[in-house]
């Protein structure tokens, strides 16, 4: 079991650096469900 | 060797309080940032309570406690967990199961690495966080915390005390700090534009878990239900008091104003002078050292800071690496035999030579885990980057490395 646990364990980390790094957000238009920004919000993308 | 119900109802509990710790680092540092930052500051902390979690399972703990190999680290015999049953161990916390002494040491080999992240704070890429904390806890941490705490380590044998982790959480994790700070360059803007905490109740609520936590930490280091615990859990609460009047005092004195941030960074600076002492010190000492961590943490932030211009983002090196050093140091100066009778007298009670110990210990720790940590530091930045492009520092590394905004308000 050993041997198991660390192949998962490696594995995930694998993964993690293969996935996609650095892809900002991109805001689109508020659906209904999502509330529109706050001027908080955006002030984060202002500095 | 057989288990006491008592001592185990302690440690377990107490385990569970340095467990606390972790996430209260992540409020701590997550009030400190700018709010376009502060879920991937938490998430640092969050994360490496997992991830180090099965680093230790699988191998870490082995390395730290495994069969002494030249006093400088531990065999593989415990790798995966091997031989870490409910009984206790021969060796280690012999009136409690060995797996909560495992599970206990796993807590701190957490907030080590946790305690770095604020020196990356607000720029540094998750991928090149990944790979450095695990290859920091394995190379790092483990040989460490062997030669400190495990039978045979080389500090331990040569007579250097540290009751709960001056040397091993807070030295090695502030000089790491430093080193990173410098490797990562500044935070852009960084002297042109402010900085300041965007969230000072957050950062308070830190402090306060986190000194919570810390009586797991230094009183549940005694590693039974007793009165060494007793001492620690008051040694402990005075450190960390004066540090907070300290701090704030001179902050008061410098700045014309009594700052709540300063009373809460002063008192975690009095606790981790207290850290390597509270097994050996007497309360008055206490005192003694939660007042000086207190002033040299202070001048510390400052002269790093304003003088340095390092950018230490959250003050690691200044809280943790000083005040674990003066920790260590003082733990040379006010050991008492009186309070801990396996442990040694200080120079205050004519043992210089304890002072020469804590010395050493201090400089080991701090050559190696500097040097450890540049080579380590150097590959990562080599093979994935160790810095985020500026685009994405600036749009803020909660949306742009996470995809997540903090507040909805």
């Amino acid at each position: 079991m050993i041997v198991v646990a660390m192949i998962l364990f490696f594995a995930l980390v694998a993964a993690w650096m293969v996935s996609p790094s650095g892809k900002p957000m991109v805001k689109t238009a508020p659906t209904a469900s999502e509330p529109a920004p706050s001027a908080l919000q955006t002030e984060t993308s202002a500095v | 060797v057989e288990i006491n119900a008592g001592d185990t109802a302690w440690v377990l509990v107490a385990a569970a309080l340095v467990m606390l710790m972790t996430p209260g680092l992540g409020f701590f540092y997550g009030g400190l940032v700018r709010k376009k930052n502060v879920l991937s500051t938490i998430m640092q902390s969050f994360f490496v309570l997992c991830l180090i979690a099965v680093v230790w399972a699988l191998w870490g703990y082995s390395l730290a406690f495994g069969e002494d190999r030249g006093g400088l680290i531990g065999g593989f015999d415990h790798i995966g967990l091997r031989g870490v049953s409910g009984a206790p161990s021969e060796i280690y916390g012999t009136t409690i199961p060995h797996s909560l002494f495992m599970v206990f040491q796993m807590m701190f080999a957490i907030i080590t690495v946790a305690l770095i992240t604020g020196a990356f704070a607000e720029r540094k890429r998750f991928k090149a966080f990944v790979l450095f904390a695990i290859a920091w806890s394995t190379l790092v941490y483990s040989p460490i915390a062997h030669w400190v705490w495990a039978d045979g380590g080389w500090l331990a044998e040569y007579g250097a005390l540290d009751f709960a982790g001056g040397t091993v959480v807070h030295i090695a994790s502030g000089v790491t700090a430093l080193i990173a700070a410098r490797m990562l360059g500044k935070r852009v803007g960084f002297g042109q534009e402010k900085m300041d905490p965007h969230d000072v109740t957050m950062t308070i609520l830190g402090a306060a878990l986190l000194w919570f936590g810390w009586y797991g930490f230094n009183a549940g280091s005694a590693l039974a239900a007793d009165g060494l615990a007793a001492n620690a859990f008051v040694v402990t609460t005075l450190a960390g008091a004066m540090g907070a009047l300290t701090w704030m005092t001179v902050s008061w004195i410098r700045h014309g104003h009594p700052s709540v941030l300063g009373a809460a960074v002063g008192a975690i600076a009095g606790l981790v002078g207290i850290t390597p002492a509270a097994g050996f010190v007497s309360p008055s000492s206490a005192i003694a050292i939660g007042f000086g961590a207190g002033i040299l943490c202070f001048f510390a932030v400052d002269l790093l800071k304003q003088r340095a211009g390092i950018d230490d983002a959250l003050d690691v090196f200044a809280v943790h690496g000083v005040g674990g050093i003066w920790g260590a140091i003082a733990t040379g100066i006010f050991a008492d035999v009186a309070v801990n009778g396996i442990g040694a007298d200080g120079l205050l009670y004519g043992n210089a030579e304890q002072l020469v110990k804590q010395v050493v210990a201090v400089g080991a720790t701090v050559l190696y885990a500097g040097i450890a940590s540049i080579v380590i530091l150097k590959v990562i930045d080599l093979a994935v980057g160790l810095r985020v492009p500026e685009d994405e520092e600036v749009l803020g590394l909660d949306t742009s490395t996470h995809g997540e905004i903090a507040y909805q308000v």
